[in-house]
């Protein structure tokens, strides 16, 4: 029983990478994209991903929980710490996110005259902003930290 | 006609000797004044007694919009400006800066627009305003000076020969930007859309209610969206709470009503009325579906749910 709990636990991790991969690459492509219709085209298809990645972290979630009640893991500080962190990291990297990817999206509609919402110069800036290096660094170094919690289990 | 009005709880006598001093001061200026003290909570009173009379313009002091304290436990023109059925006239009687506005006429307004279907609503209000009173709109974006040139283009396409718009622009975050700008180049009116404003009052991201809690001059907030069916216009909708659920209902040109469920089919958050483009569109992953709901644009495969489908 703990085995296949801890089988659906590392499925969800592997279906939320997988999902959520398609965002992240999205995210580091629009920085050097600037022609509008493809950069749609980018954050249509990272938000497409978000069903699967939302419901990949259900699975990762609650087979972890599940397995550390069949483990009796929820005695050591390391499974609270990995929840929390996981927890302040997802609180995290949906305003960082979200946000950026809602700005850019808007800039890059177009006005019922036809004229842009936003000007190239305006895009321009967005898409080089540091916003996508600072999530890359939350999200993966946060994920490591938590990975080395699992493996290591230090506490 | 200038309606003075009075909300109490208890003391009725207490209520009308305010109105009759107020009356006393209101009449050297106003040819008409009326009085009416109205028994309930009072900004329920307020707006309820603003949407009995049909009035064009809802005015209230300050008092408690400013400081976190306030913001969090509310007061009474901070809950009138979230349902205000009418414009609102927001007057800053709580600052330093009250008693030398006091008398004057505003000879500066700031107009705070984006060149959308509701600022240019505000737009032209302000301008109604600056022709009866001589103050001239200024017109205020905030964001990258290229992009403001889009928008005083689109104004001026829209509303005004280009000739005839004074414009200006700040960067950084809007609701700052334009309070900074208003107080710093000596403002005496900010005005704004109401647009995001019915949302509700711990919506602390839209930029009318941030302006409204930072200000430091008078702020017009004029009524570009509505707060509840019967108020929207033919061709205009709005997100309205009804039995705690949020509907998306929109009036036809022809004035049929059409009620969604206003939660975007992809994710479930609800969606907002774009009234340049009449579509609802979904903030959280750029979904978007035309008046009738149907899905025009993904992540959505599907149109947004009757409001008792949702529901069940």
């Amino acid at each position: 029983m703990y085995s296949w709990v801890v089988f659906l636990h590392v499925a969800g991790v592997f279906g939320f990478l997988l999902a959520h991969g398609a965002s992240v690459a999205a995210m580091f492509k629009l920085r050097t994209e600037r022609k509008r219709e493809r950069i749609r085209t980018l954050i249509e298809l990272s938000a497409t991903s978000m069903t699967a990645f939302y419901a990949s972290i259900v699975v990762l979630l609650g087979a972890g929980i599940v397995a550390g009640f069949i483990g009796n893991w929820w005695r050591m500080l390391w499974i609270w710490i990995s929840l929390g962190l996981f927890l302040v990291i997802a609180g995290s990297m949906y305003p960082l996110a979200s946000g950026y990817f809602r700005r850019i999206r808007i800039a890059v509609e177009t006005r019922p005259s036809g004229a842009p919402m936003a000007s190239a110069e305006e895009i321009d800036e967005l898409l080089g902003s540091s916003r996508p290096l600072l999530v890359a660094l939350v999200g993966f170094g946060g994920i490591l930290v938590i990975l080395w919690l699992m493996i290591l289990k230090p506490f | 006609m200038l309606l003075i009005a009075t909300a109490y709880r208890d003391a009725a006598d207490r209520a009308q000797e305010i109105l009759a001093t107020s009356a006393r001061a209101a009449r050297d200026s106003w040819p008409r004044v009326d009085v009416r003290a109205v028994r309930g909570e009072p900004a329920e009173a307020m707006v309820n007694l603003a949407r009995d009379e049909r009035a064009d313009l809802l005015i209230v002091g300050n008092k408690g919009m400013t400081g976190r304290v306030a913001f969090l436990l509310g007061s009474v023109p901070d809950r009138i400006s979230h349902s205000a059925p009418c414009d609102l006239l927001i007057v800053k009687t709580a600052s330093d800066d009250a008693a030398r506005h006091s008398e004057t006429m505003y000879r500066r307004m700031l107009v705070a627009t984006d060149a959308s279907q509701t600022s240019l609503q505000a737009v032209r209000r302000a301008h109604g305003l600056g022709e009866r009173t001589g103050a001239k709109p200024v017109l205020f974006y905030a964001g990258h000076p290229k992009t403001a040139e889009i928008v005083f283009n689109e104004v001026a396409r829209a509303y005004l020969p280009a000739g005839m718009l004074q414009t200006a622009s700040g960067r950084g975050d809007p609701a700052d930007a334009i309070c900074r700008f208003a107080q710093d180049e000596g403002y005496d009116l900010i005005v704004v859309g109401n647009r995001g404003m019915l949302d509700g009052r711990f919506r602390i991201g839209t930029i009318p209610n941030r302006v409204s809690h930072q200000a430091r001059t008078d702020l017009l907030i004029v009524k570009t969206t509505s707060a509840s069916i019967d108020e929207l216009a033919n061709g205009e909708g709005a997100v309205i709470r009804i039995g705690g659920e949020s509907i998306a209902a929109y009036r036809d040109d022809s004035g049929t009503v059409h009620r969604l469920s206003a939660r975007c089919a992809h994710m479930g958050c609800i969606v907002g009325w774009n009234a340049d483009e009449r579509t609802w569109d979904c903030p959280c992953h750029g979904s978007r579906y035309d008046a009738l709901g149907t899905v025009i644009h993904g992540p959505a495969t599907t149109g947004l749910a009757k409001p008792d489908e949702a529901q069940g």
